[in-house]
């Protein structure tokens, strides 16, 4: 059985702000102004391979009216439920109050009612007819106080709700956390008995998910500290002139490269945390300005040095061929003279190979080059800007509509309270990066302080 | 690479001295006994979940284009880095098993191989033993097993110019083949497999390059916002009647009476019944209904509203209050009653203007 909530209560109060926070769905649409909500609207939210779903009605707008047509069609409390049910198939009554129709209409059905008022404003009077309303649908219900401004009058709506709901919960849209979330739905596995196998379900599968998107976040921010720490480009051209001719288009390219990398991986660990319309704003990276490089090549783009080294290393293994086929008789001098004559031959003869030309193509020429970034700074930059934004997504919700100034935190914080070794082997691998090369085990040096930004 | 180096290592080895005499012990430990220290290795870096394997030192040599290092880098492949030198590691020492084994198949056609073997303290019958062991994987294969009688007529001393045989010599191929497969070939395929799967299941992750979560669905209610924003006025002709929606406490009629002077008269309002006929016609006062600001306005009072339906001037007058005193209207507010107000035809915003 699918559990079935519907978020009721007067207008503009936050039910759309609920409803998106804890569907975790920032496009549920949420204005300041009140009667944004007009028709009831089923979000099944998808948790794993459990469901649930949440329907964002419309408030209340005439429950004195509609109180008094429902005490007029029935006479005794076991009629109640069966005037509610009347009330939202008569024609009439849908012409009359189609919000309260809406709203009533899933409840008749079967959804249990989250019942959502503003406890940072007084209780009045006036919302007992909307929860006498409620009472009458005989359904499984829950009130939330929402304290949108301030919690000034939490203590007042909790005793005038406690009359009508079996459970009365604080819980603040815009700043409900995950476990706060979870509570919500682990209230109403006691109240509705029949979805205590579902909600249990529900709940161990949102914990699966929140361990997995750290897992996936932790995988994006290896990926983008190896894909901006080793990023360059280059161009190859005949000479040196042409090469240097190339550093300003190359220098905007390589900016506006880093920078869409980055924006990427932001996205993409926005998506993670299924924020879809969610907008940020970041300072552009800073990158330092003589990054241009022009370099000579031979063969399959290896430099003089490099060339020598590959050179001398295939001698030697060749010359150690001929000291096993001989047993090692040779003394190994096979391979030792191999990698001479392979190093000697490639130092010496690099300009010479670097002007041949096979079918018209130089064997050589120019590399011109913009970047990779060489400040050690660099990679602790991108890292902190990354768990900034990581932090601020865990502990934000889906309600809340304005942008993310992303920062650069406080990395050095972080890094401070992890243990000196974790320390150690952060720098050695942010260091590695720098000078471009592999760093195999970078998730799991990454994870302390990924989940020391989470915590 | 890994083809070439098993090629040219193998050759080497097989090419064997100027007779053609090829130590098979020496066959044995590149074609068995490596391969299987290796094998144990890469298995022991899978159930260690460390070690990058061959691969790994290769890439850390400065034998490499640095264009090929970066992009090796940025292959995307930083959180499956060891996996994937892992997969690479086994390509290479497949790579190597192939290029051994084709020159020995290749040798075995255009040369004639002696297989012999050489030691001052072991006898043939001593050896026996342990090619039995290792040929027992093969046991359905009789022409590839070891026999005394071969051991002993392939037995060989340098100095001495007395041989077997040489069409017995070259009967060793099929044990050291079997081998080749048996040790190198068949073990270094699983593991690339394993490899492989290993390696895919890491890339699985999700990346930068890869689409993150469901796209935006399309919702429902979304608000026009072309509602139109009645203007806010500050006077009001009196005498006035005040019709209290709100219920508010005194000291807010007290500061109403304060700003535009006392009602003639204060009636509290609910939301039933509506203004009748009889109501409207009592009076030609102007009517100030006074509404909590913060309640955003319900049908209710629209249709309270649409029912005083008499010519005289209407305002609505929203106000806030809190902790005993009248607080100014917040602009999220104000804004939601200028666009309640707007959508009534007769009906006036009033906002009390509290300067000297």
């Amino acid at each position: 059985m699918i559990p079935i909530f519907a978020v009721v209560g007067h207008p503009n109060k936050g039910k759309s702000s609920i409803v998106a926070t804890l569907a975790q769905d920032d496009s549920v649409a949420i204005s300041s102004a009140s009667g944004t909500t007009r028709v009831s609207e089923n979000l099944v939210v998808s948790v794993g391979v459990s469901h649930y779903t949440l329907v964002d009605t419309p408030g209340f707008q005439r429950p004195a009216s509609v109180l008094k047509w429902l005490q007029q069609h029935a006479v005794s409390a076991d009629k109640r439920q069966d005037a509610v049910k009347k009330f939202v198939n008569d024609e009439d009554c849908k012409l009359k109050f189609p919000e309260e129709v809406q709203l009533l209409t899933p409840i008749i059905n079967g959804a249990a009612i989250l019942y959502v008022v503003d406890g940072s404003r007084p209780y009045g009077p006036e919302y007992e007819a909307e929860m006498e309303i409620l009472r009458w649908t005989g359904q499984a219900s829950m009130a939330l106080i929402n304290p949108i401004e301030n919690e000034d009058h939490i203590q007042s709506w909790q005793q005038a709700l406690g009359q009508y709901f079996k459970l009365v919960r604080v819980f603040n849209a815009m700043q409900a956390d995950f476990e706060k979330q979870l509570s919500v739905l682990e209230a109403f596995s006691h109240i509705k008995e029949q979805w205590h196998a579902t909600i249990t379900g529900l709940i161990v599968e949102y914990k699966k998910i929140r361990f997995q998107r750290q897992e996936e976040s932790l995988q994006l921010l290896v990926e983008l500290l190896t894909k901006l720490c080793a990023y360059q480009v280059s161009q190859r051209v005949l000479s040196r002139s042409q090469a240097q001719a190339l550093q300003a288009g190359l220098e905007t390219r390589f900016l506006k490269d880093m920078r869409n990398i980055e924006q990427q991986c932001h996205d993409a660990l926005k998506g993670i945390y299924r924020y879809h319309n969610l907008d940020s704003e970041i300072v552009d990276l800073q990158l330092e300005e003589n990054l241009f490089d022009t370099e000579k090549w031979i063969l399959w783009g290896l430099n003089r040095k490099r060339l020598t080294a590959a050179a001398s290393m295939a001698g030697a293994a060749t010359g150690a061929a001929v000291d096993l086929a001989v047993a090692g008789s040779s003394l190994m001098l096979g391979a030792l003279s191999g990698g001479l004559i392979g190093a000697g031959s490639a130092w010496f003869g690099a300009d010479k190979i670097a002007e041949f030309r096979v079918k018209g193509q130089p064997l050589g020429g120019f590399e011109a080059r913009q970047g990779p970034i060489k400040n050690r700074n660099f990679p602790y930059v991108v890292l902190g800007r990354y768990l900034y934004l990581a932090t601020a997504l865990r502990h934000r919700t889906h309600a809340r509509r304005d942008s993310i100034q992303i920062g650069e935190g406080d990395l050095a914080d972080r890094i401070a309270a992890l243990s000196s070794k974790e320390q150690s082997d952060l720098h050695e691998a942010l260091e590695r990066l720098r000078r471009q090369q592999g760093v195999e085990e970078l998730r799991a040096v990454l994870e302390p302080v990924l989940v020391a930004a989470k915590t | 690479m890994g083809l070439m180096v098993g090629f040219v290592v193998g050759y080497g080895v097989l090419s064997g001295d100027s007779l053609g005499r090829v130590n098979l012990l020496f066959l044995l430990m590149l074609f068995a006994f490596v391969p299987v220290i290796g094998l144990i290795m890469s298995i022991g870096f899978i159930v260690s979940g460390g070690g990058r394997g061959l691969a790994g030192w290769i890439l850390e040599l400065p034998i490499l284009p640095p264009r090929l290092t970066v992009e090796i880098l940025n292959l995307g492949l930083s959180g499956s880095r060891k996996s994937w030198l892992f997969y690479q590691t086994q390509v290479l020492a497949l790579s190597f098993a192939l290029g051994g084994l084709l020159v020995y198949l290749l040798l075995l056609l255009g040369s004639d191989i002696s297989f012999v073997w050489r030691s001052t303290l072991l006898e043939a019958a001593d050896i026996l033993p342990i090619l039995r062991v290792l040929a027992m994987p093969w046991w359905f294969w009789p022409e590839a097993q070891p026999g005394l009688d071969l051991l002993q007529q392939t037995q060989d001393y340098r100095l001495s110019s007395q041989t077997a045989n040489p069409p017995v010599l070259g009967q060793w191929w099929k044990y050291i083949f079997a081998a080749q497969c048996t040790y190198n070939l068949l073990p270094r395929t699983l593991m690339l497999l394993v490899a492989r799967r290993r390696y895919e299941r890491a890339m699985s992750a999700p990346s930068i390059r890869q689409g993150q979560g469901q796209p935006s669905r399309n919702p429902l209610n979304r608000l026009s916002e072309e509602a139109v924003l009645a203007p806010v006025v500050d006077a009001i002709a009196s005498p006035y009647i005040l019709l209290d929606w709100a219920k508010s406490p005194d000291f807010c009629q007290t500061h109403i009476s304060s700003v535009i002077g006392a009602p003639a008269e204060v009636r509290v309002i609910e939301p039933l019944p509506l203004a009748t006929a009889a109501d409207n016609a009592v009076t030609t006062q102007s009517l100030l209904v006074l509404v909590k600001s913060w309640e955003p306005p319900l049908g209710e009072l629209g249709d309270y509203l649409h029912s005083l339906s008499g010519s005289q001037q209407k305002f609505i007058l929203p106000l806030d209050w809190g902790e005993g005193a009248v607080k100014p209207i917040t602009a999220n507010h104000l804004n939601e009653w200028r666009r309640f107000c707007g959508s009534l035809s007769d009906w006036q915003l009033l906002q009390l203007d509290e300067s000297p």
